[in-house]
């Protein structure tokens, strides 16, 4: 079963009179394991696929199924428990929450779950030396470089064993050293431990080491290229 | 010098053994005080006393105490008045000053209420890109709500302990030290009182001022708590930092 399925997917922006269309009838499916990256310019509809993928923002017409799940068939309740079990997000500005340290940003992930103090703090700390931030985890956001962040926001992505992971532009913020150091922990998290990715980004970096090269224009997929390992 | 109860003049010297303050000047210039028997003498009414005054704590009690009274001396007493027939002036502006501290507590609690709205609003209005964070990770737009629910409970319970501890320490100085009105002294006379108050203030008052605070901190913490619950993720994470 494909992770994700997509069918006649389309989304409108209404501004006053203004009908803005972002997604003109998207057809996809995103199968256990892939490492995909959704390129195409500024406006062509990337973000806003990655937010209907994420149950962030609903469609105007056609569905999103994510496991099976249709999502416009699921209450909002059920939208939050969908995204908080079985999505993991990696925004482009880290978006940790300031007030707690790195660890903390990946254990509430696991206590929004209702998983235990111990064990959230055990498997927060081993995903946090998983992603290369052994001494750094017990600092806050803003005492940590932006490299640094983006490896806690990638540990609280994963932390709890999502279905997919959807990182939006996540090398934007970074210089060219760290975003390839990035770029590579995300590809050894798909290969070693079978992570599905799915990217929006224009950062040639991200579109090289893509193993699925979506390409869409003016609210189309205009290109699916798979590529080898 | 003065007329008895015959209508007779009367007149007798009495030696000054003392003189007296009182909180109203007025009072000291218009009482003396006599023994018992020698006013008797004097009025020529012997074994007769035209008033007596029991003092209680409590305004409202004072027509039950009266009528106890009256009951208790039986024919001995003609007329048992409690203190508002006598003096009706003072009565009623002790009913007007109430009136005027149930709009004084209206209009500062409608002001607290505002002020309390306007604080959650802004943090509703910093944490945007938080709220919106925690919305996308999976957190319930009811979870967030609770959240922002239970901040207001309690900020709330501090502010209450704190404004209660303080209003009660100024309450205890003011009701040892007094609080010195002399400069409205004279208009304070003319209602029989004194130019210094001394405060106080019952548990039953504070525990009322403080549960009304907290019920009120609850409430208008309801509308900010549901603009989080709305929050849209999208928008809120392509926020700057």
């Amino acid at each position: 079963m494909s992770v994700v399925e997509i069918k006649g997917l389309e989304k409108t922006y209404v501004n006053g009179n203004v009908r803005v269309p972002a997604l003109r009838g998207v057809d996809l499916a995103i199968e256990p394991g892939e490492f995909t990256v959704i390129a195409g310019p500024s406006g062509s509809g990337k973000s806003t696929l990655l937010n209907l993928i994420g149950a962030l923002d609903v469609p105007t017409a056609g569905t999103v199924s994510i496991d099976g799940r249709d999502l416009t068939t699921l209450s909002k309740k059920e939208l939050s428990e969908l995204r908080r079990d079985r999505i993991g997000f990696v925004f482009q500005a880290y978006n940790l929450i300031p007030v707690l340290s790195g660890v903390e940003n990946v254990e509430f992930i696991l206590m929004i779950q209702g998983v235990g103090a111990s064990e959230r703090a055990e498997r927060a700390r081993a995903i946090l030396h998983r992603v290369g931030l052994g001494d750094e985890m017990d600092r806050r956001p803003v005492d940590m470089s932006g490299g640094q962040q983006q490896r806690v926001a990638v540990a609280r992505a994963i932390v709890s064993k999502p279905a997919l992971v959807l990182a939006d532009e996540p090398t934007a913020n970074l210089d060219s050293a760290t975003a390839l150091d990035l770029l590579r922990l995300m590809a050894e998290l798909n290969e070693k431990d079978g992570v599905t990715f799915i990217f929006s980004s224009h950062d040639q970096k991200v579109i090289d080491g893509a193993r699925r090269l979506l390409t869409l224009r003016d609210g189309k997929i205009v290109e699916d290229e798979r590529r080898a390992g | 010098m003065a007329y008895d109860a015959n209508g007779e003049v009367a007149s007798q010297a009495f030696r000054i053994l003392g003189t007296f303050r009182a909180t109203v000047e007025a009072y000291e210039k218009a009482t003396i005080y006599v023994a018992l028997d020698d006013a008797q003498k004097f009025f020529a009414t012997p074994g007769r006393v035209t008033e007596i005054v029991v003092a209680g704590t409590d305004l409202d009690a004072a027509s039950r105490t009266a009528q106890a009274t009256q009951a208790a001396l039986g024919d001995e007493v003609t007329t048992g008045r409690a203190w508002d027939a006598l003096e009706p002036l003072v009565a009623q502006m002790i009913d007007v000053s109430r009136s005027s501290m149930g709009i004084f507590y209206g209009v500062f609690y409608l002001a607290m209420a505002f002020g309390i709205a306007n604080t959650f609003l802004m943090i509703v209005h910093e944490r945007t890109r938080e709220l919106g964070v925690l919305l996308a990770l999976g957190v319930t737009r009811g979870r967030v709500m609770a959240m922002l629910l239970f901040e207001a409970l309690f900020v709330s319970a501090i502010g209450s302990v704190i404004g209660g501890g303080v209003g009660v320490a100024i309450n205890i100085y003011y009701g040892r030290v007094g609080m010195d009105l002399s400069f409205a002294g004279q208009g304070m006379e003319m209602l029989g009182l004194g130019s210094v108050i001394h405060t106080f203030i019952t548990p039953e008052e504070l525990a009322g001022a403080v549960a009304t605070t907290f019920a009120i901190s609850i409430v208008v913490a309801l509308y900010p708590a549901w603009k989080a619950g709305r929050v849209s993720p999208v928008q809120a994470i392509r926020m700057q930092a």
